[in-house]
């Protein structure tokens, strides 16, 4: 995962705010052609715990990835274990590196990309690091836990003239491209899009302090103060302390943005993506409800206010680790016509069609193939219902499509991970076929507002942006 | 019952109706076991395709998945894997045993099946259809599998009942065999016997 950079964390926070504010050269979206074998492009991981197994299962299918070295702080010997297999899946080695400024250094001339998978307070770092050794870069969302981080990701990709792409893999998802460009903007079936509700509901049982089974895997006390563990510690911390932090850095202030930039930059990224504008102002509340100990809110509700070009519009956003219940996850874009509910699980996407809306006009999308008819109105007749207060049921829709399927390495045929699409997208822009959907500038102007959530929320206040919360 | 008369305190079937009564399970029994070892040789093939909106592919990339069901004898799986994992934890079932059973149990219900819609050595197929079955019983009965074990039973019972028929069994291959090789044998006697 981590390791000892040449810019220091410590280094890194004190001049990041400054390098945030340099206004470089307008995005690098595709890189020039690969001198490599066979086009090949060679990658390397920094980070390589959770996430990283959803990014490398997402990889693993794609064709031209050559697999080159793996980096993470997790004791040497474990980090061989995890790679033992990669070797008789693959039929060569993988070098691994418990330091990633050795990596970056060693691997010069021999790895095209790299991959960042840490926790999010080393995110602007490694990529500082990686862009600066002359590396393209994926580094997975939130770009970093301070705004100032983020801006010196941008700042740094501008420099070295590097792709930097951001882990917000809707962006690459066919089923959230068709939805904006085919369903929202081509055929507008949504009509004026006024709310938008979307959720992250997580059980409690998904949001307890993790532990691991065998602590003699974990780091020691002495790597993980080196490696910017005890960040924000009021007071001297215990090896156990230190090794708490590292299994649950997500509850740290210093070390991330807590459950709403975890959870909500994924799907507050959607809402501005699909509103093709920044909010102008943000109501937030929040609390310590179920997990008193913990530094960052369990439960966080936001309200942002839009100005879009068809008229005013709000948002509202709710991230629970405490219940599950509710749907899940989904970004709900409410309109006069239509409401389209869509979520990263197709089984959660649904289209509802008002019945102001004509009827012919949705007939012919579902016979040119746009839409699915799944099911007309259900008219709620139960005692409870009040004929003169209800509206008139809306019939039910889906998508024609989805990610599809890809054969995995025993030939197997399975549904496509969905971050593979958006690994997709960044090997074809490593190669010049590509441009990147969600580089560090357009992923920063998406998540700026997020930054702003915790503190609405704890001090009650409303914020109201100007270019100085937002500017990338 | 309307099948059946009394007579001097035995019960009669009915010929023709008896005659029915067999074919119809045999055709039953023999479709059950032909069709179910055809099966373990079956897979699904998903395949992606570009969804058409308009009569054209998505430009974003949306896809359509078609699951196409094929045969081959690469996909034999004669216990199907989640039972044979459980079948495994089992100490009464020696794992030379299972695989021996997970290889000739397709190709044995494809045998006993095609013997008893053709009715050939039908009282056989039957006797064969039946040990086979409780044999799978056996198996459901060490993993507590309640209504596996029913269900198995239902078919236990309907090969007895076509074994209590089976004398009324007309329409079968075997016994055609034997009248012509009877008959050849009456036209092959010398014309001194007449």
């Amino acid at each position: 995962m981590n390791s000892k950079p040449s810019i220091s964390r410590r280094h890194f926070c004190r001049t990041a705010s400054t390098a945030g504010l340099v206004m470089a050269a307008p995005s690098i979206l595709k890189s020039g052609t690969l001198q490599t074998p066979s086009n090949e492009v060679r990658v390397g991981f920094i980070g390589c715990g959770k996430q990283h197994a959803v990014l490398y299962n997402a990889m693993m299918n794609i064709p031209g990835i050559r697999f080159v070295a793996a980096c993470d702080i997790k004791v040497q010997d474990c980090l061989r274990s995890t790679y033992r297999r990669f070797g008789r899946t693959y039929g060569y080695k993988i070098s691994t590196y418990t330091d990633a400024e050795e990596m970056l250094k060693k691997e010069k001339g021999k790895m095209d990309a790299v991959f960042i998978a840490t926790p999010d307070f080393w995110h602007a770092p490694h990529t500082i690091m990686a862009l600066e050794s002359g590396y393209h870069v994926y580094c997975e969302k939130m770009m970093s836990h301070t705004l100032e981080g983020a801006r010196a990701m941008v700042a740094a990709m501008d420099r070295t003239g590097k792709l930097c792409q951001i882990g917000h893999q809707r962006r690459s998802n066919p089923r959230y491209r068709y939805v904006l460009n085919e369903l929202i903007k081509n055929q507008k079936i949504c009509g004026q899009i006024v709310n938008v509700n979307a959720q992250w509901n997580r059980s409690i049982a998904s949001s307890r302090d993790k532990k691991h089974g065998r602590p003699e895997h974990l780091p020691d006390g002495k790597t993980l103060k080196r490696y910017g563990f005890d960040a924000g510690a009021t007071h001297s911390l215990s090896e156990e302390d230190l090794r708490h932090r590292y299994l649950n850095w997500r509850w740290y202030k210093s070390l991330s943005g807590g459950p709403i930039s975890d959870l909500g930059a994924h799907q507050i990224d959607i809402i501005n993506w699909f509103f093709g504008t920044t909010p102008k102002s943000l109501y937030a509340s929040g609390d310590r409800s179920v997990f008193k100990n913990r530094e960052h809110f369990d439960n966080v509700m936001c309200i942002f206010d839009y100005d879009t070009p068809e008229g005013s519009a709000r948002a509202f956003y709710q991230v629970l680790t405490t219940t599950s219940a509710g749907g899940g996850y989904y970004e709900s874009f409410m309109g006069t016509d239509a409401t389209i509910a869509i979520s990263e699980r197709e089984s959660y996407t649904n289209i509802y069609k008002e019945s102001v809306a004509p009827a012919s006009k949705w007939d012919d999308l579902v016979s040119r193939g746009y839409l699915k008819k799944v099911a007309g109105g259900y008219s709620g007749s139960d005692s409870g219902s009040i004929a003169s207060y209800e509206s008139a049921p809306p019939d039910r829709y889906a998508l024609p499509g989805g990610l599809g399927s890809h054969d995995d390495l025993d030939g197997k045929s399975k549904a496509k991970p969905p971050h593979q699409p958006h690994i997709e997208n960044f090997i074809a822009a490593i190669r010049g076929e590509a441009e990147l959907t969600c580089d560090a500038r357009h992923a920063l102007e998406s998540e700026a507002p997020i930054y702003w959530i915790n503190q609405a929320a704890e001090s009650g206040e409303p914020v109201t942006f100007t270019d100085n919360h937002l500017h990338t | 019952m309307n099948n059946m008369t009394q007579k001097n305190n035995e019960t009669v079937l009915d010929p023709l109706g008896a005659t029915f009564a067999a074919l119809i399970l045999r055709l039953w029994l023999g479709m059950r076991s032909l069709l179910t070892g055809i099966e373990k040789f079956s897979g699904k093939e998903i395949e992606s395709i570009p969804t058409l909106i308009n009569g054209e592919p998505d430009p974003n990339g949306l896809e359509t998945t078609v699951v196409k069901k094929f045969y081959s004898l690469g996909n034999y799986q004669g216990v199907p894997d989640p039972l044979y994992q459980s079948f495994k934890q089992e100490p009464l079932i020696m794992e030379w045993m299972l695989d021996s059973y997970n290889c000739i149990l397709g190709p044995a219900l494809i045998l006993l099946g095609l013997g008893l819609l053709l009715g050939l050595a039908t009282r056989i197929s039957l006797l064969g259809m039946g040990l086979l079955y409780t044999s799978l019983t056996l198996g459901l009965i060490l993993l507590n599998q309640s209504s596996g074990i029913a269900w198995l039973a239902t078919h236990i019972i309907l090969v007895v009942l076509m074994l209590l028929v089976a004398q009324h069994n007309r329409l079968e291959l075997g016994s055609l065999i034997r009248r012509q090789i009877q008959l050849r044998r009456k036209t092959d006697q010398p014309q001194s016997s007449v």
